[in-house]
């Protein structure tokens, strides 16, 4: 145990002093049988090495034989069209990234393995992000790079109003109050989209899908939108309409943020105060508030090779296990999907020097998923998005935007409109 | 040509014009090349930061110094068995400061704060923190962070922290490259945009696709164009709409229809597949069109009665008048090609096939984007265009006061 | 049909693509043999009507390329030197016509044979797709007939929000940025000191490309570390974010309300647009540079004779000679203009805020590549075809009329 866990640094620490992480992959598969094609959407930094560098451990395990070859297709959206293009007639990758509305779209195309086919149990996993993978009832793929919402706040901010960190919604909207009154400007800076309505609809107790049904204008969803209208309108919310919450720190000052946890290190890059991470405000005190999970899941394609879906199977097991998330959460800044992991000796001395993504694990307890349609995005975008849009700016109001968006997506879905 | 009697006034008013103007044109640039030399944090500041740390001189001799003791003055270094010594002025003695070095982004064994040995002593009216490579690797960068408790009315570090942000009652300062050396603290940006991925390899593809296009792509413009501009043929109108419908498709539903046939082609992941389909330039033939059509008719007609021969005409008289047109047209390709993005993202995936607009994407992140290096990496792409280009067109100008052309 | 040689040549080349496409598994073999016989058909009657000997090598070579052209692709080759061969034997028989007919079409066949395989080809793949339910590359699609275009064309408000603002951008951009041009270039052409200088500076914008140079005018219109905000003393400004037309907002405080279409372009798809004219700036002043080279300097010398003033001389000579030269940068900007792309997804990668940026091929690439609707996408790209070869067309003839080609 000890010795593969001091390989497995061992081997990091290489890569990362000589060679290239992508080279010592080229080496590794050159004499393999089989080789495995994981297709992602990492074009660079922490993510893309931190892969590698789980690939390179995994191959080092396998003794050569086969091998497992990552190959970056450009970001996400890059990813999907490359996956389509190669279903017309190239070869299709053994394993690749997709979020869950893409798996829904594969399959309505039966184009996935369901993993119980391939042997790969996903005990141990945060039963909330397996729960997302599983649809009609089978298990179509493993959750790999997770995020979850975390309450980012001003500790300078929040010390000179002599505030404490707001564990209720209601705590949180008095003190968001307060600060934004005595410093005469909003202090909770929010993007007026659907993963921050998110939040504010499933900690209220809202959900999106009732009796298999999408309901968009359900009156939770109307209270939480009148909620972030409410707050723009009194002045202690304050709409950021363009680029990342962490690049608009200067609009002014800032005490309040709830965005996912793999901002992280772009917050702290770019904010001059104490930056804190906290769990979401809850609808009471007994437990935070829900996060939107955020990330892809590593699904396994029926059109590969046998031999590839095996080895597949081999390093899917691998990448949820305690270890491997560990070390791969630790490096990309992402939330281990193990719950094993969070023992992990690692882990916790990570924890210690960053206190940050400690929180991201507990967080990730009270975890949320939107729904898993294939149509998900257009309507997260096109169809709430803009009922979120126009009621925070103030051109419509929140029942009327939303029951507007309820039409469309019943539209959309029933195939009268594209 | 003359402007007209009170020339100097007028042709100062030109100067200023232009020169307004180029500002506007130019200014973004300056922003790129500055950005490029800025510290992730001067980046993103609310005012604008016209000289970044890195270009101070009084920067550069603390750079130079530091960077001797770790490597060399010029490029620094953090060497196996070598000392660094950073000093922080403060004053008086106070509360010590916390150094600590940050393990490398991407994994979490990090053989540099491993075996590096950390002093911390306070000296007259200074701190000196004493980094020692205590291991036997040598490593190129030596970051550091440094929490000095708020306690101390004012710091004066030797070098610029590359950020400075609260924490509690310190403040943490944080430095990229402690033993930068003089050139390696200008450039930092460029050094890690150029060690993060084999951009020679890029560029070479980069090139030589371009290239390939340009010159065989010029061959079947100007052909084409000359038949179209100068050769009464059935069927010419309904090529010319042909040719000019091309381009009236949207080309992002031809993306995956044109990699279906690339892929039974079996062009994936080759040159072919970057240079072919764009062989036959519609701008090309249309530029050259009009370049034939405005030459003088007589010209050929006399040629036609002297008995030559179309190709003739098209390699002894159009091609040589239109020498301002096919450079024209050589650049445009040239900068098309090497500008795409979306297309050869598309047709290929091997790092080997990557070109230069592919491997800036390396910078573009999913939650932010690391301003430094991507504005380090933009400029060194557009740096060998613009060369070529000022060369390129002191050509142009003598090529066409060579070839007769008033 | 007078155009035999010619006739030849075509029938050889598509004989050619259809070797191709049967290589590639497009079409069934048996239509090679249809193309053969086509093509056998035409040669043998162009030679027997008018026989000579000389033609004969030709034949052979033709007919050779033909047969093992079925088995071996490289015997195309056989094919094509035949038919060099006929030409040859031709020729000195062929009238001027003929002549025209031949050369024009050899010089021309690469190209439109490239167009015709890379861009011909897959836009028939989409129109077809266009007829289907839903197409994502994935799985089968049922066939949908004219669906996706009855629900483009009757029931989708966001398309023609996106044909709106298209078409706003399309009337700004087009006509602003080729007067700048026109006007720039002309100064650029005086004789100056630091000319190439200038003229690399201009054409800076052009050369880098469109990503880069849309993060950096992400940076000028930034609200909080923007240039634009600091230049004007306006901090906080979110251009890129303000959905309001200009018009509505320049006519408000007369208290007209505009709304909708007639409110004009957003403040936001106005920062585009600048940004936009500003780095297609530099090729239109190379390409109208190049044009001016061709004007004659002695034409300016007699006007200055005739004691025109500056003014004068370039609406008189300038513009007229220019015609060329701008009519080619009108045609190609509509074309290119209403296909805007990538600044519009660096900049609003949404599509502005309440859709007022969303151009009609950033739509589409929603709607193919995040939808993954491809029908839907390809109805879309017919549409837009059918419109931009419309207004092409009328420009073509509004305009051609007025260029001056050398006499």
């Amino acid at each position: 145990m000890k010795h593969a866990m001091v390989g497995l640094l061992a081997l990091l620490g290489l890569a990362l002093a000589q060679q290239r992480p992508e080279d010592v992959i080229r080496g590794q598969c050159e004499k393999a049988e089989v080789v495995a094609e994981l297709w992602h959407g990492f074009t660079g930094g922490a993510p893309k090495t931190a892969l590698e560098n789980l690939v390179i451990e995994f191959n080092r395990t396998q003794g050569g034989q086969v091998c497992v070859r990552p190959i970056s297709q450009g970001n996400y959206r890059d990813l999907s069209t490359k996956i389509k293009a190669a279903f017309t007639g190239g070869k299709v990758p053994a394993m690749a990234q997709a979020f869950e509305n893409n798996m829904a779209l594969y399959l309505e195309s039966d184009a996935l393995v369901p993993m119980s086919a391939l042997g790969v149990d996903l005990k141990g996993v945060n039963p909330l992000f397996a729960n997302a993978v599983t649809m009609n009832n089978q298990v179509y793929g493993v959750p790999f790079n997770k995020s979850v919402q975390l309450l980012y706040f001003n500790r300078d901010l929040l010390k000179k109003h002599g505030a404490k960190v707001p564990v209720t919604i209601g705590e949180f909207i008095a003190t968001a109050k307060r600060i934004s009154q005595e410093e005469k400007a909003p202090v909770y800076f929010f993007q007026p989209d659907t993963s921050t309505f998110s939040y504010w609809f499933f900690t209220l107790g809202g959900s999106y899908l009732q009796n298999g049904k999408l309901v968009l204008n359900s009156p939770k969803a109307v209270e939480a939108l009148e909620l972030l209208a409410q707050g723009v309108k009194s002045g202690w919310a304050r709409p950021i309409t363009s680029g990342f919450i962490n690049q608009n720190f200067g609009a002014g000052p800032f005490g309040f943020s709830t965005d996912t946890s793999a901002g992280y290190t772009f917050y702290l890059q770019a904010a001059k105060f104490d930056l804190g991470v906290a769990t979401l405000p809850g609808r009471t005190d007994k437990q935070p508030g829900f996060g939107l999970v955020q990330g892809t899941n590593l699904v396994v394609f029926k059109r590969a090779d046998d031999e590839e879906k095996k080895v597949a199977a081999d390093f899917l097991k691998f990448a949820i296990s305690p270890r491997a998330q560990a070390v791969f959460g630790v490096a990309a800044n992402y939330v281990p999907v193990n719950s094993g992991s969070g023992v992990d000796p690692l882990v916790t001395r990570y924890i210690k020097e960053n206190p940050a993504f400690g929180v991201a694990i507990t967080q990730a307890r009270y975890a949320r998923f939107e729904p898993a349609l294939s149509s998900w995005e257009q309507i997260r975008f096109d169809i709430l998005g803009q009922a979120i849009r126009e009621t925070v700016l103030g051109q419509s109001t929140p029942k009327a935007a939303l029951d507007k968006a309820q039409k469309a997506a019943e539209d959309l879905l029933a195939g009268r409109t594209r | 040509m003359k402007l007209d009697l009170r020339s100097a006034i007028g042709r100062l008013f030109l100067y200023l014009l232009l020169s307004l103007g180029a500002l506007a044109m130019a200014f973004p640039f300056y922003w790129m090349l500055a950005t490029s030399l800025k510290s992730p944090q001067e980046a993103q500041q609310s005012r604008p930061v016209w000289i970044p740390e890195r270009l101070k001189a009084s920067n550069w001799r603390a750079a130079a110094r530091l960077g001797a003791q770790g490597g060399s003055p010029l490029w620094g270094g953090y060497q196996a068995g070598r000392t660094i010594t950073l000093r922080i002025y403060t004053g008086k003695v106070g509360p010590p400061p916390q150094v600590r070095i940050p393990s490398a982004a991407g994994a979490f064994f990090d053989p540099r704060a491993e075996g590096s040995q950390i002093q911390t002593r306070f000296r007259e009216g200074y701190w000196e923190i004493a980094v020692t490579n205590r291991s036997s690797q040598s490593f190129r960068l030596l970051p550091l962070v440094v929490l000095i408790s708020k306690s101390y009315p004012s710091y004066q570090p030797e070098l610029p922290p590359d950020a400075v942000r609260s924490s509690g009652d310190d403040w943490r300062l944080e430095w990229v490259n402690i033993a930068p050396g003089a050139l390696g603290y200008v450039l930092h940006n460029y050094r890690e945009a150029w060690n993060a991925a084999p951009f020679g390899r890029y560029f070479f593809n980069s090139f030589f696709t371009a290239g390939t296009q340009v010159l065989v792509g010029l061959l079947l413009a100007a052909m084409a164009a000359f038949a179209l501009a100068r050769i009464a043929f059935p069927g010419k109108g309904a090529v010319w709409l042909l040719i000019l419908a091309t381009l009236m498709i949207p080309g992002e539903v031809l993306l995956i229809p044109s990699y279906v046939l690339l892929s039974k082609l079996g062009w994936i992941n080759t040159y072919y597949a970057l240079v072919v389909p764009w062989l036959a330039s519609v701008f090309g033939i249309f530029l050259l069109r009009q370049f034939y059509l405005s030459l003088p008719t007589d010209l050929f007609d006399a040629a036609r009665i002297d008995g030559a021969s179309y190709w003739s005409q098209l390699w002894r008289i159009a091609l040589p008048l239109a020498v301002p047109g096919l450079v024209t047209y050589g650049i445009f390709t040239f900068l098309g090609a090497y500008n795409a993005l979306l297309w050869p993202l598309i047709v290929t995936d091997k790092p080997e096939m990557y070109t230069i607009q592919r491997g800036l994407q390396v910078f573009i992140g999913e939650a932010g984007s690391d301003y430094g290096a991507l504005m380090a990496a933009s400029t060194l792409s557009i740096l060998p265009i613009v060369l070529g280009y000022f060369f390129a067109q002191q050509q142009f100008i003598q090529g066409v006061a060579r070839s007769g052309i008033k | 049909m007078a155009y035999r040689p010619a006739l030849v040549l075509g029938t050889a080349v598509l004989l050619a693509l259809i070797r191709l496409a049967v290589e590639l598994e497009l079409l069934p073999g048996w239509i090679y043999g249809l193309g053969a016989a086509l093509l056998l058909g035409v040669t043998l009657e162009a030679t027997l009507r008018a026989f000579r000997l000389s033609l004969l090598p030709g034949l052979g070579l033709l007919l050779a390329g033909i047969g093992l052209g079925y088995s071996a692709f490289y015997a195309l080759l056989l094919l094509l030197a035949g038919v060099g061969a006929l030409y040859l034997a031709w020729s000195p028989q062929m009238s001027e016509r003929e002549q025209a007919a031949f050369w024009g079409w050899l010089l021309v066949w690469p190209a439109v044979g490239l167009l015709l395989v890379w861009q011909v080809i897959p836009s028939l793949y989409a129109l077809w797709i266009s007829f289907l339910d839903r197409f994502n590359f994935i799985g089968e699609s049922r066939f949908a007939g004219l669906t996706n275009y009855e629900i483009l064309l009757t029931r989708d408000p966001l398309f023609w929000k996106a044909i709106a603002n298209t078409f706003w951008f399309v009337i700004v951009t087009v006509p602003l940025g080729i007067l700048l041009a026109t006007l720039v270039a002309i100064l650029l052409n005086e004789k100056v000191r630091l000319q190439g200088f200038f003229r690399t500076l201009y054409f800076l914008p052009y050369i880098t490309a469109l990503t880069a140079a849309a993060a950096v005018w992400d940076w000028i219109y930034n609200p909080e570390f923007g240039f634009l905000n600091w230049l004007l003393g306006t901090p906080g400004l979110d251009w890129l974010s303000t959905p309001k037309g200009i018009f509505a907002l320049a006519l408000a405080p007369f208290g007209i309300e505009l709304k909708g279409f007639w409110a004009g372009p957003s403040v936001a798809f106005v920062a585009i647009m600048v940004m936009s004219i500003w780095h297609l700036l530099g090729y239109q002043i190379v390409v109208i540079l190049a044009g001016l080279q061709n004007i004659p300097k002695e034409y300016y010398e007699a006007a200055q004779l005739d004691g025109a003033s500056w003014w004068q001389q370039q609406r008189y000579i300038t513009w007229p000679l220019l015609s060329p030269t701008t009519f080619f940068l009108a045609t190609l900007g509509l074309i290119g203009a209403f296909q805007v792309f990538t600044q519009v997804l660096i900049m609003t990668p949404t599509g502005g805020v309440l859709q007022d940026t969303l151009t009609i091929t950033l739509y589409l690439y929603n709607k193919g590549f995040r939808d993954s609707d491809f029908s839907y996408a390809s109805a879309i790209a017919m549409v837009v075809f059918v419109m931009i070869l419309a207004l092409t067309v009328v420009q073509q003839r509004a305009l051609e009329r007025k260029v001056t080609y050398e006499a």
